[in-house]
């Protein structure tokens, strides 16, 4: 095969394995028999999520961002072009190689044939050329290349493909749990959706252009608007997913328009070349970046863009639920989190203060407005609005850290990957065990939970560790997470905001041991035991054990965090 | 191999958190019919942290004999460590599992050894759901060993949460009374002291740079922490931990949540739980922000005054026999705080004697309470009367307990409260004066208690009571003696402690 195809096909393995498994999913569906339940081909689909998983450890371990030779070849022409451009107009290439700001792109390996000086040369050479002839496009530079434009649009990179480990495992999970819900005949095409979905949620964390990303992030949208409104005959489904498409779009308008001002004022739309480019202050660069924000804080929840969460949560099927919740979030936040680190650090002064609103504004909403909810599925909505709070102090260090002290930066980073990782897990159990209630009892209201301990102890164990894990108790792993998110921001001296940050989780903890309460201390009208059933029950506990094991033993996964952490910072 | 070899190698420490910790994970995984087995596994990990803590108690007397940790005001606050214990497995980052113990670490491991030992004999006869409420309780005991003995500050606070949590259920499930308002209210007025505390730790590791109290100690001497920091966090610290040591006005927490818990729970709440907060003050806040201290004495002696006179005269009004205890205990616990801020290394050491004392005492109070209500099914003091006729055993019992709580000389309260005072008297006369007016109505509220519920014409409804049985005896015999024993000699004891707190007093100097 062409060298350059397979760079592409190695360097998107997971991306193609989970294209493929959607429609192969979707190509057997046609030829079962239309009686047939189709469990079985969600169970494999779940495992089939569970290979693209391995996939992703796989390129996670694979470590460093591969340039093959094509790569190389490649940017030695651009040398060439460059030389050829730059001397009539009667300037040398002087740049830095020292230069911290310069794109992680050019940092070839050592064995490549390119020192990291000329690779960095060549962008430093790249940026005074474009200031000098600003509609110079990318193909000036050879992007055309399909091999070379696939290492420059993609990063490849660890942090990418750590997202797509937990993206597989939250799709491997869901699926698993929704066995156990009703999705009416549509199983398959269910399955197929949510696999999609995982796909475009990939591209977005793995892009370096806003682009890309868009491309991405609609992808996975799409999937999601119409799995939202999954139920045809239940209006809540209907209204779920009408509010998600509509205030969706918006957001996704909000966005690209943001990504065209930009594109407008420096002529990328690459987050290196931003970086490079924001050095100045343009006036519609903070337009521009107001606008992305709007974008992702759709996608995270934060207050004050959070509005249809607790109305979506409510009236979509469970498992569609738990995958928008966790897996959705995640990727919000981890484009974020390089958006703003790699795109943005010009601007950070700015950003930042941004952040720090809405990380206050989500923790007092999310946790406040909790208080009044009765139906635990609304209760996780707003618990999941105060997460995002939480884990918006992480990002706000991040630019502090950016600023100041650039050894904290590793170090907020970390705080937040380990954070969403086990967020994703705790929430997606919670949400299942929630639904399970749901489909057992005649509602997912607070009463409903009541008496749940003789009706099936083990969920009801289960339920109490995910929720005060996600409150921040010892010894789960959302202590850890917890202590390591405040850590970033009192080290960047946000004292208030993180004294409000601990003070509203203990506001948290009191609408999380109100679930408890039900569970343990009120006897229930409803005595039927519940049968969780086998599948599902391989999840919850993989779930539960994971959440144990990261507040027990929190050390390896903290390692693993702190490396992912620090191949988005190495650029 | 000497002793103090023999336990820093075989890991005393760990043991002391992972017996409970283990019996409570091997107690949820029995079945729901063996309730013998389940009490006689929860009394065995009991007995082995007493005899552990009686290993360390000796060892660290025999240390402290001997000169190896110096009394007189020479040692270092480094040189006052023993059983040390850093696994390098369980290190990461900044954060490492360290486990020291000091004089008051060791008091403090004797007395809730003791006090879970009789909580489990105190709780024998209880019936609803025997697994679950063992195997909390020793969960809950094995935080608040782990926070006795951790010096890094992520454990500390990670075993100062799990010791703070079971009580939620163990109120919520088994409590009486309106327990689930008691429950919620304890729990969340505690985690709210405890935000505060975990963003002091946070602060204390963004300016000192790490975790662990010696690097701290080490970088508080060299000037890391500035003179603003140092008092606000103080006060971040003292509110924190004053919530859970009961400071007026925080205390409202304590007298519903003793009144609605059961009795065993109870015992640990309010014998062993509510001295982490000034064990805390005296770990944490005192050597690393002695600053704080200075600029914070006065308020927090007027406050503790306040607390023992409030608290005795609150006792005073209450019918329910838990409600006295729990107020007394706000009282008494104001006792430790004026202790501490009378910053004199005699004070100090009246002030955890006072934690030792009142954690023992109190404890034979609450599981008499217990006793009295399972066999006279009622708390309330005026449907009671001449008790004494009836079980002698619990009446005595109940007198060595509210002497002690007077301060009779021969009992351990007495030494703590002459410890307290006599510190408290050479640098706030006037703030000691009016504390010791609640020695006063102390005396008055405990002295009517005894009367009114011991002795005086028998209530003929109650003639049938029956006294104390064999397992409730080796309660309340336990903290008799322990009482009698520190009231006649408490010098071992005193002396152990004041190789602690010395060290403590010395980095924060004489008071301003």
């Amino acid at each position: 095969m062409n060298v350059e195809y397979s760079y592409i096909l190695t360097s998107f393995l997971p991306e193609i394995a989970l294209v493929v498994l959607g429609l192969l999913v979707l190509a057997i569906d046609l030829v079962l028999p239309a009686r047939s339940t189709r469990r079985t081909l969600t169970i494999v689909a779940a495992f089939g999520c569970l290979v693209v998983m391995v996939l992703s450890a796989q390129q996670w371990l694979a470590s460093t961002p591969i340039a093959p030779d094509l790569v190389q070849r490649e940017t030695r022409a651009m040398v060439q072009i460059w030389q050829q451009q730059i001397e009539p107009l009667g300037q040398s290439v002087q740049a830095d190689p020292t230069d911290p700001s310069l794109p992680r792109v050019m940092q070839l390996p050592a064995e490549m044939a390119l020192t990291n000086a000329e690779a960095r040369a060549v962008v430093r050479a790249y940026q005074q050329q474009r200031h000098l002839t600003p509609q110079l496009p990318p193909r000036e530079m050879g992007l055309a290349h399909p091999g070379f434009a696939a290492w420059w649009l993609f990063a490849n990179d660890q942090f990418a493909a750590a997202f797509k480990v937990l993206f597989a495992l939250a799709a491997f999970l869901v699926l698993l749990l929704s066995v156990r819900f009703p999705v009416e005949r549509y199983r398959a095409e269910f399955a197929g959706l949510l696999i999609f979905a995982t796909v475009g949620l990939m591209v977005m964390v793995n892009s370096m252009d806003l682009v890309v990303l868009f491309l991405g992030l609609e992808l996975a949208a799409v999937c999601l608007y119409a799995l939202a409104s999954w139920h045809k005959g239940d209006a809540r489904s209907q209204e779920s997913g009408v509010k998600y498409l509509l205030l969706g779009s918006l957001a996704s308008a909000f966005f690209i328009y943001g990504a065209s001002l930009l594109f407008m004022q420096y002529g990328s739309t690459h987050l290196t070349m931003l970086g490079g480019a924001a050095m100045r202050l343009a006036p519609f660069a903070l337009i521009g970046l107001l606008m992305l924000l709007i974008g992702f804080g759709f996608k995270v929840a934060a207050a004050p863009l959070h509005l249809w969460a607790p109305d979506v949560y409510q009236g979509a099927p469970t498992s569609m639920v738990a995958f928008l919740s966790t897996a959705s979030k995640a990727a919000g936040f981890a484009v974020l989190l390089r958006v703003l680190s790699l795109g943005f650090p010009a601007l950070t002064d700015r950003w930042v203060l941004l952040i720090g609103v809405m990380a206050a504004l989500s923790m007092v909403v999310g946790n406040l407005v909790a208080l009044h909810q009765n139906n635990v599925k609304r209760l996780l909505a707003y618990s999941g609005i105060a997460q995002a709070g939480y884990l918006l102090i992480a990002v706000m260090a991040v630019g502090l850290a950016g600023l100041h002290h650039s050894s904290h930066l590793e170090a907020a980073v970390t705080a937040a990957v380990l954070y969403l990782f086990l967020y994703t897990i705790a929430n997606i159990g919670a949400f299942a065990i929630a639904g399970i209630v749901q489909q057992e009892s005649a509602g997912v209201e607070m009463r409903d939970f009541a008496g749940l301990r003789t009706r099936a102890p083990l969920l009801a164990f289960g339920m109490t560790l995910l929720l005060l894990s996600l409150g921040g108790i010892p010894p789960l792993a959302g202590f850890v997470g917890k202590w390591f998110l405040f850590l970033s921001g009192v080290v960047e001296g946000q004292y208030i905001l993180v004294l409000l940050g601990a003070a509203l989780s203990v506001v948290s903890i009191y609408y999380y041991l109100l679930v408890v309460k039900q569970i343990y201390v009120l006897p229930g009208e409803n005595t039927a035991p519940i049968r969780v059933g086998a599948v599902a029950g391989i999840g919850l506990t993989l779930i539960v054990f994971l959440t144990f094991l990261i507040g027990v033993f929190p050390r390896p996964f903290l390692d693993l965090a702190t490396q992912t952490a620090q191949s988005l910072l190495h650029f | 191999m000497t002793l103090t070899q023999f336990l820093t190698q075989y890991y005393a420490l760990a043991w002391l958190v992972l017996v409970p910790f283990v019996a409570s994970l091997v107690l949820m995984a029995l079945p729901r019919r063996w309730a013998l087995a389940m009490r006689l596994i929860a009394a065995t990990a009991a007995g082995i942290t007493v005899i552990i803590s009686a290993l360390l108690a000796w060892d660290y007397w025999t240390l402290v004999r001997d000169g190896i940790v110096a009394t007189n005001g020479t040692g270092a606050f480094e040189s006052i460590w023993h059983y040390q214990l850093q696994p390098q497995m369980l290190r990461f980052g900044a954060i490492s599992f360290h486990l020291a113990a000091d004089g008051a670490s060791v008091a403090m491991v004797v007395l809730t050894a003791l006090t879970i030992f009789a909580g489990v004999f105190a709780s024998w006869n209880l019936q609803e759901r025997t697994k679950e409420y063992l195997a909390l309780l020793l969960l809950l005991v094995a935080g608040v060993f782990g926070v006795f003995v951790c010096v890094d500050l992520f454990f500390f606070f990670l075993f100062y949460e799990i010791a703070v949590l079971p009580m939620y259920l163990l109120i919520g499930i088994w409590g009486t009374g309106q327990k689930e308002y008691s429950a919620m209210k304890l729990t969340l007025m505690l985690l709210m002291g405890s935000a505060f505390i975990i963003v002091g730790f946070l602060a204390l590791y963004a300016k000192g740079g790490s975790f662990d109290l010696f690097a701290l100690v080490q970088a508080s001497r060299n000037g890391a922490f500035d003179g603003e920091f140092q008092r606000w966090f103080f006060l971040a610290f003292y509110l924190g931990f004053g919530v859970l040591a009961g400071i007026f006005p925080f205390h409202t927490w304590s007298p519903d949540g003793h009144a609605s818990a059961p009795t065993a729970t109870s015992m640990l709440h309010a014998g062993v739980l509510m001295k982490l907060g000034g064990f805390g003050l005296l770990r944490v806040a005192l050597p690393l922000l002695p600053e704080g201290l200075q600029y914070w004495h006065w308020l927090i002696a007027i406050v503790a005054a306040w607390n023992i006179v409030y608290g005795a005269f609150a006792a005073m009004g209450q019918r329910d026999l838990k409600y006295v205890i729990a107020y007394s205990s706000v009282s008494h616990l104001g006792m430790v705080m004026l202790g501490i801020a009378a910053g004199t290394v005699t004070a100090v050491n009246g002030a955890v004697f006072q934690m030792f004392a009142h954690g023992i005492m109190t404890a034979l109070f609450f599981a008499l309470v217990g006793l009295v209500y399972a066999k006279a099914h009622t708390r309330d003091i005026d449907a009671m009367g001449g008790l004494a006729k009836v079980a002698p055993g619990l009446a005595v019992a109940f007198t060595i307990a509210g002497l002690s709580s007077v301060g009779l000389p021969g009992t351990g309260g007495f030494v703590a409260e002459f410890l307290v005072f006599m510190g408290a008297f050479v640098t706030k006369p006037l703030v000691a004066v009016f504390a010791a007016l609640g020695i006063v109505i102390t005396s008055v509220y405990v002295l009517r208690l005894l009367r009114s519920v011991f002795f005086g014409p028998l209530n003929t409804k109650l003639a049938a009571m029956a006294d104390a049985r064999t397992t409730e005896w080796v309660a309340l015999g336990v903290t008799c003696v322990v009482i009698l024993a520190v009231g006649v000699w408490p010098y071992p004891i005193i002396e152990i402690i004041s190789s602690a707190v010395q060290p403590v007093v010395g980095l924060v100097g004489p008071l301003r």
